[in-house]
Formats: structure tokens, C-alpha cells, sequence
């Protein structure tokens, strides 16, 4: 599942569903960067205007949390994994693999808006790393060439 | 005839997925009955496609093999045979286990409610409904159980402390943010027995008092939700969760929260902030949580597999569980054997065991094939033993005398090839990189402890910079608001302490 | 200090039909149940170092400083003193060698991400971090002693822009110590809600609000 790009649907309507909900602002913020790829001003604007928060109480949560993102990502997310199992593994070496091949640091996007390179602690995959997370999916036993095969195929 | 392919994370990250599409893509497959199974937890085996036929199942490992020439079903079974298949419950790695709580993982659809019952699935529930709370609780203290989540606090107390407050609303929260690096349990059993821990929530939050528990899943963990997510919808329609559960006075709902990527969200008081709306902060102790807790409320918080493991305890198990070890380490514990190890998964045993009969008995060696250099043992703020420490038990006193934790029960496995200056770093990375900053030590600490390192690996003999990482490892672990900040200069102990020179020449 | 200042208990008033009785420093003192142990020292005259504490806002237990230490006490390290409330019977140090050897390790934890010279700066003479230095011997000359923890090359957050764009105050970045008391202050005194700590850990920043600058944004100049 790629990262949402869904200009047409309307903030107050993702938001509406979790205003009642004790803690709601936590699962707004994630359907509302599920499906527009970030948390834009207009977003803090309206999630404040819906919980009666002030915009900076808003801020200060959404910044707080990594998932969450002022900047629309790249259409992919690919996430490396880089806590001590995969670490076991020669998660440096792929990580550096990955950026070199895609030219961009972690926590950059590709100029063409594609990839958006990330680093993750643990993906649970520990039994079989290092292992990187594209979007959603999970690869294990990971190397440079499975990741570049798996975004071909994703295209 | 049936045909297994696990849908489980470690096994599609190598090829289940695929292979499953192949498989129901094949000439024939209409007359036969493919499931997607949960994994057995043997991951080095993944993906492990199994075939059952006259009631005699077996498997055998299918990653990196190429099947795109199959055409049929036959062509399938064909190359299946070829492959010498093998009955898994009888290989040592799970034989030698005493499998309790994940005695279900691996035999069919995790989302197969009857098959979950012809288990033993929900009598537990049941039974637990037909006693007082207090009897349940008390079922809880005798069999010794205690937190599976790191902090080893005996769970019946805690159970008790909630139970006796006197308030009309409170919560149970499970703590499914396993952020750990070396980890594994919660998800493996989220995804492959789901109603485990649904039916352990359910007992835990009648046995309180709770009408509401709150699930809250760290948002790496995206197949874990779906199966969650699907859990839950079932257990609500078969009146196991929600109003008058199996006709009796108890309601209780779950509400599944997502966190968005914070490692101290795994902190119980940060948990909680998150699953209110906040900032993952710590908050300070008192008040505890079981007084004062999720919207100031009593509040009931256990970590995944402590759950799963209740409703065991109530049908049959319980004089096995609490036969086994002492103290802080009754009972099985689900260790997580990973890193560079060839046979890598979830190994179920008591805490009786030592780090080398693990190794021997289970994980045989490296994957590398080249010698153990370290074992990382209880994750970010555990320990790392040397080679020479392998008679090490895993018991939580053990581990404790020797200023370590068993934690979650991860344990990572490093070849020669680990740089242990490099792995001290990371310890204090990782505390910079997921600190929540209220406090200084934590804060700014970490990222000098880094900086200090850094330094430590150009030359390894500078008296200021060693004294340096000693006075900030001590100031850390005397005044940081949580474990993550005082936990952290535990592995860079061990490191100084069992790789002489690797760091520090003092 | 040439300024006059209210004291602060460090923690707000807390009311109970109970009380209870504990001892600091070996003095005995009777407080309504709930009342924290920095403020029931503050009554005795004892003023337990602190740099996040105030006692028109509810306690927070970021700096660390007011750590002591009683007998019983659970948990990871010394508890805070600001959070912690006194217990029938409990006896609490606050002050020893260890512990004013912790308060120094951690004012220096400050220092190393701060500038040095008070001479330049408007709060010059009224300053916590500059009388919690002086009293644990890390100020001459009207400079912050050097930290130890600050090495060649090492992070920090100096050399931010001053935001003078409201004429009432000036906020410079560089001298924040993330204490989070005007955040706490504007929540729970003025009820505005227009300050907010962006990010987390080493990266937290006082930000008022999603404006660029303080004259922007929702921050009313209360002077709370």
C-alpha cells in the first residue's frame, strides 16, 4: 500500500469519526497522513478547530512522533531496519548500499518524489534480517537487490 | 487434502506471499483445501509449506526455490515429495521446547475461531466467568507469573492492586509496542493466535473489574493489526467481546490504538499519554497506574504475552507452569533466538536454561559459520555476555546479579565480525535517537555519551574520556525519570566489563 | 542576587482533610496529605535546587535537580523531589555528597548546550541555571564554568536566531533549557495553549505554535 495521495477527500470527513473518541487525535493524525501522504497546516487547522485544541497543542503531539510528517513523503517509504539484529547482519553495509544507490540520505526523498529513504528499530523481523520495510511488506534477508526487484515489481 | 502456506510476517518477508499466489494459480487446486496458517516459530525453516494428506502432515522449507515452471497441482506435490518432507512438531528445535502459551502457533488459520476452540480456545474464558474475580486473581498470584514485558512485577499483585480500588470505570491496557530490537513474541503471537490474546485480555479485565481495554500496537507492526483488527470483529460477533459476554454480567470491549513510532511508547506512563491524545512523555511514579491511570482512572497494564499466558494458567496448566523454576522465573518464557544464528525463532522454555544450552540445543551456531563473539541478551538496555560467559542462566535472578535483565527475552547473536565499540554507541544512539527529552540526563546524556564514544574509538586509552563515560553512565543511571535513560549504561557496562580492551583500555 | 523574589514552594498548594508527618534533613514537619516533599521543604526554609519547578504550575520532574533520597525508595535512581509526595514517617536527605555531586553532573549536562557569558545576556541576575551554577561551583567572573561534557565538535543547539518580533520580549533559543515551564505556564495560568515543544529527545524545541515568530501566533503577551 502506497503512501495516500488523496487530494480530493475532505479533511473535517477523516477527522469526524475520532473527535468523540477519548485520545482520538492520535488516530486522526494517522488517517489523515495515511491519506494524504502528511500533516499539512491546513490539517493542524482543522484537527485544532475539530478537538478544540489550540494549533500549537496540535503541533506539538504530531511532532513528536516519527510516523507522522510536515513534508509529504516520497510515494514509497522504505524503511531500513537498523536495531542489533539486523545490526548481527550487516544492516550497515545494505544501509549504506542504499543510500549510495538511491543518492539521497536517510530521511531524504529522491528528486523524482518516489523513495523516501528511512531508518526503523526493529521491524520484529529479527529472526531473519537485516530486513527492510517497503510501505507495508516486509523483506527479509534483505539486500540491495531485493529492495531495487521489489520496487520494480510495486510500480 | 490441505495445504499449508504461513501468512506471517517473517514468513512472507521470504516468499510465503509468493508462493502462496503460485500455489492457488496451479491446475487442480479447486479440489483442494489451501490455508494460510500461522508460523511455527522454526524461522529458519521459512517459508514452510506443509501438506497434509490422510491425516499425516509434513513440510519442508521452500525459500529461494523457483517454481514458476509448476503447472499443476500434481507438478506441485511432485517437487513437494522430492524435497524429503518432514513432520515439524517432531524436530528438536520445537520438540525440546515445553510450548504453553504458544502451543497453538503454526496449525492452522490464526483467524479460524473454531479451530481456535477444538483447542481449548475460550474455556478458560468460561470457566474464569463462572468464578469471582478475586478466585481468578488468586489462580493468577499461585501459578507465579510474572510481567513478560521486562519488568518482571508479579502479575497477580498487580492484578490485585487494581481490583481493589474502588472505582465504577476501569481499564486494561495491553502493551503491544514491542520495541525491543531482538523481539518478536508479541507480534508472532498477534499474528498467528490472535484469540490468545484476546481471550487473556477478557479474563484479565473481569478479573479487575475492567469494561474497557485498550490495545495499543506499535505501528511497525502492520500485519499484526489486520489480524487484530479481523480478531477482534470475530470475537465481537460470537458475543466473546461486548455486552453480556457468553451470557453472562460482563461487557468488555477492545479498542485497538496505533502508536506512531516512539520506543518509549512502550513505557508504560508514555503508553498511556499516547493512547490519551499526547506526546509519548514519561510521566513520574507515584501515582502508580493501577491507582491512577488511563484518563486517571484505575488501570490494569500487562504486556501481550503475560495476557496470552492467563488463559492457559485457568485450563490446565497451571501446576506445569508453576512447577517449573522459582522466583521471578516461574514458568516458560518465550526467548527470541536471533541475530547471526543459524537456526533462528521463538524457543518456549523454563528460565532454567543457560545461554550455551540455548545455543547448542536450539540455535546450533552462527549463520556466518564464523565463531560467537557477543550475546546481546534483554535488548537496547540488557547485556552483552562474551563467549566465555555461555554457563550464564537465563533466569531473571541471574541476570540481574550480573547487572542485566532477561527484558523481553530477546537474544541477539554476533559473530566475530561486531565491532562491541560500535555496539556501545549504538546503545547510546538509540537512547538520543528515541529519548523523549523531559529529562536532562536522558536528554542531552545521550547524545554526550555518543560524542564521548566517538572519541573512546579513536583512542581507547584516554583517561578523561574514560572517566567521562563513567561519570555520565552514573549520572544517568541515578537520576533519568525512566529505564530508558537509567537502563541505558547497562549493556555499555557489560561491555567495558566482559570485552576488556574493546572499548576502554583502563 | 540584587532581585527581590517571591518564594516559590516549587509545587502548587495541595488540599486534604488529611495530614501527614515526615522529617527532611532530620526536621520534622506536618503537611496536608499529598503535598510534595519540595514543598514541604521549602516550608522548613529548605530550598531543594530545582530548574523546572513553580509553584503556580504543576510539577514536571524534567531538570532532575531536586533529586533526594529516603529510605524504601523503589524504582530506577533518586526520585524527584517535585514529584514525590511526603508519606507518614518518611525521612528524607536532601543533600549530600552524592547528591550534589548528581546536581553538578547534571548542571554541567546544561552548560555543555549553553552560552557561557552572562555578561551579555538580558537575564543576567535573574537566572535559576546561573544561581544553580553558582552554588555548585560552576560560575567566576560572571561566566558559566566550561562543562566537561562539552567536546570539540560536539552538538548543540547555540547560534539560533533571537525572535524579537513581539515588543514585549525577545525569545532567544539559544538560552533555552527545555524546562517546558512556558509551555506549562501558558497551558495551565493563561489557558492560551499557544506554545508547543516541537519534536523530541535532544531535538526539542520551544516553538509558539505553527508560526514562524512569536508576534504570529496565538502567544496573547500575558507575561505569565
Amino acid at each position: 500500500m502506497k503512501n495516500g495521495y488523496n487530494q480530493m477527500s475532505n479533511l473535517n470527513e477523516i477527522i469526524k469519526p475520532y473527535i468523540q473518541i477519548e485520545g482520538g487525535l492520535m488516530p486522526a493524525l494517522h488517517a489523515i497522513q495515511e491519506d494524504k501522504g502528511y500533516i499539512s497546516k491546513d490539517a493542524i487547522s482543522e484537527l485544532a478547530k475539530c478537538f478544540n485544541y489550540s494549533k500549537a497543542e496540535v503541533l506539538d503531539v504530531l511532532t513528536y512522533y516519527d510516523d507522522f510528517t510536515l513534508e509529504p513523503h516520497g510515494m514509497n517509504t522504505v524503511r531500513i531496519c537498523r536495531a542489533e539484529a539486523c545490526q548481527s547482519l550487516k544492516s550497515k553495509e545494505l544501509t549504506d548500499d542504499l543510500v549510495s544507490h538511491f543518492d539521497i540520505q536517510l530521511d531524504e526523498t529522491t528528486s523524482d518524489s518516489k523513495i523516501t529513504l528511512k531508518e526503523v528499530f526493529c521491524l520484529g523481523n529479527c529472526a531473519l534480517g537485516p530486513s527492510v520495510m517497503i510501505n507495508e511488506t516486509v523483506i527479509g534477508e534483505a539486500n540491495k537487490d531485493k529492495v531495487i526487484q521489489f520496487l520494480k515489481e510495486i510500480e | 487434502m490441505k495445504i499449508y502456506i504461513p501468512n506471517e510476517t517473517t514468513s512472507n518477508s521470504v516468499g510465503a506471499n509468493h508462493f502462496n499466489t503460485i500455489i492457488s494459480n496451479l491446475e487442480g487446486i479447486e479440489n483442494i483445501e489451501l490455508v494460510r496458517n500461522g508460523s511455527w516459530g522454526a524461522f529458519w525453516l521459512e517459508p514452510f509449506i506443509e501438506v497434509e494428506r490422510d491425516g499425516n502432515r509434513i513440510g519442508t522449507c521452500y525459500k529461494d526455490i523457483d517454481l514458476s515452471h509448476l503447472r499443476t497441482i500434481e507438478d506441485f506435490l511432485g517437487d513437494f515429495d522430492s524435497r524429503e518432507p518432514f513432520d515439524i512438531s517432531e524436530i528438536d528445535f520445537i520438540k525440546k521446547q515445553k510450548r504453553i502459551v504458544f502451543s497453538r502457533i503454526g496449525l492452522g488459520d490464526p483467524l479460524d475461531i473454531n479451530l481456535y476452540r477444538e483447542n481449548g480456545g475460550f474455556e478458560s474464558l468460561k470457566k474464569a466467568l463462572s468464578l469471582e474475580s478475586q478466585t481468578v486473581i488468586d489462580k493468577v498470584k499461585e501459578s507465579g507469573l510474572t510481567g513478560r514485558g521486562g519488568a518482571a512485577f508479579p502479575t497477580g499483585i498487580k492484578m490485585q492492586t487494581v481490583h481493589d480500588q474502588n472505582s465504577p470505570i476501569k481499564y486494561l491496557a495491553c502493551n503491544a509496542d514491542e520495541g525491543d530490537g531482538g523481539t518478536f513474541s508479541d507480534r508472532l503471537i498477534m499474528e498467528s493466535d490472535p484469540f490468545a490474546l484476546i481471550e487473556g485480555m477478557a479474563i484479565a479485565a473481569y478479573a479487575v473489574g475492567a469494561s474497557k481495554g485498550y490495545l495499543y500496537l506499535r505501528s511497525e507492526y502492520p500485519l499484526a493489526k489486520r489480524f487484530l483488527t479481523s480478531a477482534i470483529d470475530i470475537a465481537n460477533k460470537n458475543n466473546l467481546l461486548g455486552s453480556s459476554i457468553l451470557s453472562s454480567n460482563f461487557d468488555f470491549e477492545i479498542d485497538l490504538r496505533i502508536g506512531a513510532g516512539s520506543y518509549v511508547c512502550g513505557e508504560e506512563t508514555a503508553m498511556m499519554e499516547s493512547i490519551e491524545g499526547r506526546r509519548g512523555l514519561v510521566r513520574s511514579k507515584p501515582p502508580l497506574p493501577a491507582i491512577n491511570g488511563l484518563f486517571n482512572k484505575p488501570t490494569l497494564i500487562n504486556n501481550v504475552v503475560t495476557l496470552a499466558t492467563i488463559p492457559p494458567l485457568l485450563n490446565g496448566s497451571l501446576s506445569d507452569f508453576s512447577g517449573m523454576g522459582s522466583g521471578k522465573s516461574i514458568g516458560t518464557m518465550p526467548f527470541q533466538l536471533c541475530g547471526n544464528i543459524l537456526q533462528s525463532g521463538l524457543v518456549e522454555t523454563g528460565f532454567d536454561i543457560s545461554i550455551g544450552e540455548m545455543i547448542e540445543i536450539f540455535g546450533k551456531e552462527t549463520k556466518s559459520g564464523k565463531p560467537i563473539h557477543a550475546v546481546q541478551i534483554g535488548g537496547p538496555l540488557g547485556l552483552y555476555l562474551s563467549s566465555e560467559m555461555m554457563s550464564t542462566k537465563l533466569t531473571v535472578e541471574s541476570l540481574q546479579s550480573i547487572k542485566g535483565s532477561v527484558g523481553h527475552g530477546g537474544i541477539v547473536i554476533f559473530d566475530d565480525s561486531v565491532e562491541m565499540s560500535e555496539q556501545a554507541k549504538f546503545a547510546m544512539e538509540f537512547c538520543s535517537k528515541e529519548s523523549c527529552g523531559k529529562c536532562t540526563p536522558c536528554r542531552i546524556g545521550s547524545i554526550r555519551g555518543v560524542e564521548i564514544i566517538e572519541r573512546l574509538q579513536k583512542d581507547k586509552s584516554s583517561q578523561e574520556d574514560i572517566g567521562l563515560l563513567h561519570d555520565l553512565c552514573q549520572t544517568m543511571e541515578a537520576t533519568s525519570l525512566c529505564a530508558m535513560g537509567g537502563m541505558t549504561p547497562n549493556p555499555i557496562y557489560s561491555i567495558i566489563n566482559n570485552f576488556p580492551g574493546e572499548l576502554t583500555k583502563e | 542576587m540584587t532581585i527581590l523574589k517571591e518564594k516559590d514552594f516549587g509545587t502548587p498548594i495541595v488540599e486534604s482533610e488529611k495530614n501527614v508527618t515526615g522529617y527532611i534533613d532530620d526536621i520534622e514537619v506536618t503537611v496536608p496529605e499529598g503535598t510534595s516533599i519540595m514543598r514541604a521543604a521549602s516550608m522548613l526554609d529548605i530550598d531543594i535546587p530545582s530548574l523546572c519547578a513553580s509553584d503556580n504550575i504543576d510539577h514536571f520532574g524534567s531538570c532532575r535537580l531536586c533529586i533526594v533520597d529516603f529510605e524504601g525508595r523503589s524504582g530506577f535512581g533518586y526520585p524527584s523531589s517535585c514529584t514525590t509526595p511526603l508519606t507518614e514517617g518518611m525521612k528524607v536527605v536532601t543533600k549530600n555528597s552524592q547528591l550534589s555531586n548528581l546536581r553538578k553532573e547534571l548542571l554541567e549536562m546544561y552548560i555543555s548546550d549553553h552560552p557561557l557569558d552572562c555578561n551579555t545576556c538580558a537575564g543576567n541576575g535573574d537566572c535559576d541555571l546561573q544561581d544553580q551554577a553558582e552554588g555548585h561551583d560552576l560560575f567566576a567572573n560572571n561566566q558559566l564554568t566550561p562543562s566537561k561534557y562539552s567536546l570539540a565538535n560536539g552538538s548543540n543547539h547555540l547560534g539560533s536566531d533571537v525572535d524579537e518580533s513581539n515588543p514585549y520580549f525577545n525569545f532567544d533559543p539559544d538560552k533555552c533549557i527545555v524546562c517546558s515551564r512556558c509551555v506549562r505556564a501558558c497551558n495551565e495560568v493563561q489557558g492560551t495553549f499557544a506554545l508547543s515543544i516541537e519534536s523530541r529527545g535532544f531535538e526539542s524545541k520551544v516553538k509558539p505554535g505553527i508560526s514562524d515568530n512569536f508576534f504570529d501566533s496565538e502567544c496573547v503577551s500575558c507575561d505569565a
